[in-house]
């Protein structure tokens, strides 16, 4: 256990899928301004998990504990209205709508004119969307209202990021986020999980690559088959031994 | 535009014919109403050469007395597809809503006001159960409409056992505010061309100006993404049936007003029209993108081939053909212009 205030703990959560049980009772707790790395194999259960935590799927068991108040997401807005903001795979962007739109897109501002007749506030979304893109390293002949679908897998990605650095959440759930991405937009991911830790947010880092994951976070955590295999300090493991543990293949026992 | 003049420089001499083409269609898919626009000028032309009555005083005021009727329900058709959604119970609500009114109005002494309010909320009723049956029970758009117009056209026929509802006996103030005329110089003016052009305004202000309207495409062109950022698609597809079936009780009002009988079938296969003038107007089919600007044009597009096509003299059993081959040969350069812009975003 590590003596950063909790921000949320989850315990023994449980969901199945008709006669297949995703999640057998798992226990997963994330500290303020902690980098918690959740990996393991393909159907392990990651995404269940994350999807719990971020409203969009009600478990069959278990609870969930944010900043020590119980708590029931029915669907995402309540995860939301919670911190808890998510980017997922493939980041979860709408192609069709312009940069602008998508980073605003649920949270959209709006100016009244003439006193009632509301209308979005176009020169606030486009002065913050450029602002947030130089930020991203991706501002230089980006037009927030250019379209998503013209954008590359990198850029999508940090626009996505962008927008959960935006809205100030307390804790960002990156589902793979490094997949499809090259060396240097990889690199500003990692650098920007690393900020957000610094600004006192808490992530949890989902992913196949566990290199990406040595070089940012606190704690990992491995599941397999639906339970929770190890929970161990970065600093107590090494990347043969998480690898071991993803598998199964000569199990440790120094697990937990 | 950026690559286009690229691809220029690269081919180092003047800008071949191809190159230009290419250049100004790619301009052109950036406002997908461009295309339609272009179509009507060249509809107009045409049809204006063939026969100079084309555009006499008399034949325009009779195609703007139509455009209003179906334009309305073609303009709640493109925001429903915009969110992914279509209703092809318009038609048999554009019938059975008036016919209810005329009903009310003729048998049961009702005032004519209290009737249309009472038709239009039954209409919104038909929208209400639309939208909640395709997002509550997930089923699909096509097969819930499909039902409820077979429902909704099959109640028209019920309760008038088949005959049309003759001459209303009602000089009710409302007739003005919905049939009233307007005289303009030569040109004859409903008032329904009023109510539609405040509508199309109202609707291109809202899709493209305020937040609803980016919740509405953002739930036809990626709903996942939509709810994961907390936007209740569902909500927001049931108010867009209710609005299409509220703009078709309108318009069958309007209409049936207008003509002075309120026939059971009024609308028949006004629902694929709709779809017709929303989408050679540059809306997609699959969600995501929708132009109301694009159907007003797309609806005084049809409108104009319809009755171009039988003022060139086009015998009278050819009609549908000719016109159906028309707004076919619109949707293909549409498509192969959206195909142009999808290959210009790849590169």
């Amino acid at each position: 256990m590590n003596a950063q205030a909790e921000f949320v703990r989850m315990s023994g959560i449980r969901k199945s899928y008709g006669g297949v049980e995703a999640l057998a009772g798992v226990d997963f707790h994330v500290g303020t301004a902690e980098i918690v790395g959740l990996v393991g194999d393909n159907g392990a259960g990651k995404s269940t998990l994350i999807k719990v935590l971020a409203g969009s799927v009600s478990p069959d068991g278990g609870e969930i504990v944010i900043r020590g108040a119980k708590v029931s997401f029915g669907n995402t807005t309540d995860a939301i209205a919670a911190g808890i903001e998510t980017i997922y795979q493939g980041a979860a962007l709408v192609d069709e709508l312009s940069i602008a739109r998508n980073l605003f897109l649920g949270r959209e501002p709006t100016r009244r004119v003439l006193g009632f007749v509301p209308r979005l506030d176009w020169r606030y979304m486009r002065g913050e969307s450029r602002t947030l893109l130089k930020r991203m390293g991706i501002g230089k002949d980006i037009d927030p209202n250019q379209r998503i679908a013209g954008l590359s897998g990198g850029e999508r990605q940090s626009i996505a990021i962008a927008r959960a650095m935006f809205f100030q959440a307390d804790l960002i759930i990156l589902d793979e986020p490094t997949n499809n991405l090259g060396v240097e937009e990889t690199r500003r991911v990692l650098e920007f999980v690393r900020e957000a830790k610094a600004a006192g947010r808490s992530s949890v880092f989902i992913t196949h690559n566990i290199f990406h994951v040595f070089q940012v976070v606190d704690r990992i955590v491995v599941l397999r088959r639906g339970q929770k295999v190890a929970d161990l300090h970065a600093s107590e493991t090494d990347l043969e031994g998480v690898e071991r543990l993803i598998t199964g293949v000569g199990r440790m026992s120094s697990a937990g | 535009m950026s690559d286009a003049s690229a691809s220029r420089v690269r081919t180092g001499a003047a800008p071949t014919g191809r190159h230009v083409a290419r250049a100004a269609a790619r301009r052109l898919s950036e406002h997908p109403w461009a295309l339609p626009f272009v179509l009507l000028v060249v509809a107009v032309a045409v049809f204006r050469i063939a026969n100079p009555d084309f555009t006499s005083a008399l034949n325009v005021s009779g195609m703007f007395s139509f455009i209003p009727e179906l334009g309305l329900v073609a303009l709640g058709m493109t925001l429903l597809l915009t969110a992914g959604q279509f209703d092809l119970s318009v038609g048999a609500v554009f019938g059975f809503v008036p016919l209810l009114v005329f009903i009310l109005a003729n048998e049961h002494s009702v005032p004519l006001p209290a009737a249309v309010a009472v038709g239009v909320l039954v209409g919104a009723a038909i929208g209400l159960a639309n939208g909640v049956l395709v997002t509550k029970a997930g089923i699909s758009s096509f097969l819930v409409t499909l039902s409820t117009m077979l429902v909704v056209r099959g109640a028209a026929l019920y309760i008038s056992e088949g005959f049309p509802q003759s001459t209303l006996e009602s000089d009710s103030s409302i007739n003005r505010f919905l049939v009233g005329t307007m005289t303009i110089g030569e040109l004859t003016v409903y008032a329904g061309l009023f109510w539609f052009v405040i509508v199309a305004l109202v609707l291109a202000y809202v899709l493209n100006q305020t937040r609803y309207g980016n919740w509405i495409m953002a739930a036809g062109a990626n709903r996942e993404a939509a709810r994961a950022r907390g936007i209740k698609t569902d909500r927001v597809t049931i108010a867009l049936f209710v609005l299409a079936a509220v703009l078709a009780s309108l318009a069958g009002v309007i209409s049936d007003i207008r003509v002075g009988s309120a026939y059971p079938t009024a609308g028949t296969g006004y629902e694929l029209e709709a779809i017709a003038m929303a989408v050679v107007g540059g809306t997609s089919l699959f969600g995501g993108l929708g132009t109301i600007l694009g159907t007003v044009i797309g609806a005084i597009l049809l409108r104009a081939i319809r009755n171009g096509v039988v003022l060139v003299g086009v015998p009278g059993l050819a009609y549908d053909l000719f016109v159906g081959l028309i707004i076919l040969v619109a949707m293909l350069l549409q498509s192969a212009l959206r195909r142009l812009q999808v290959a210009g975003r790849a590169r």
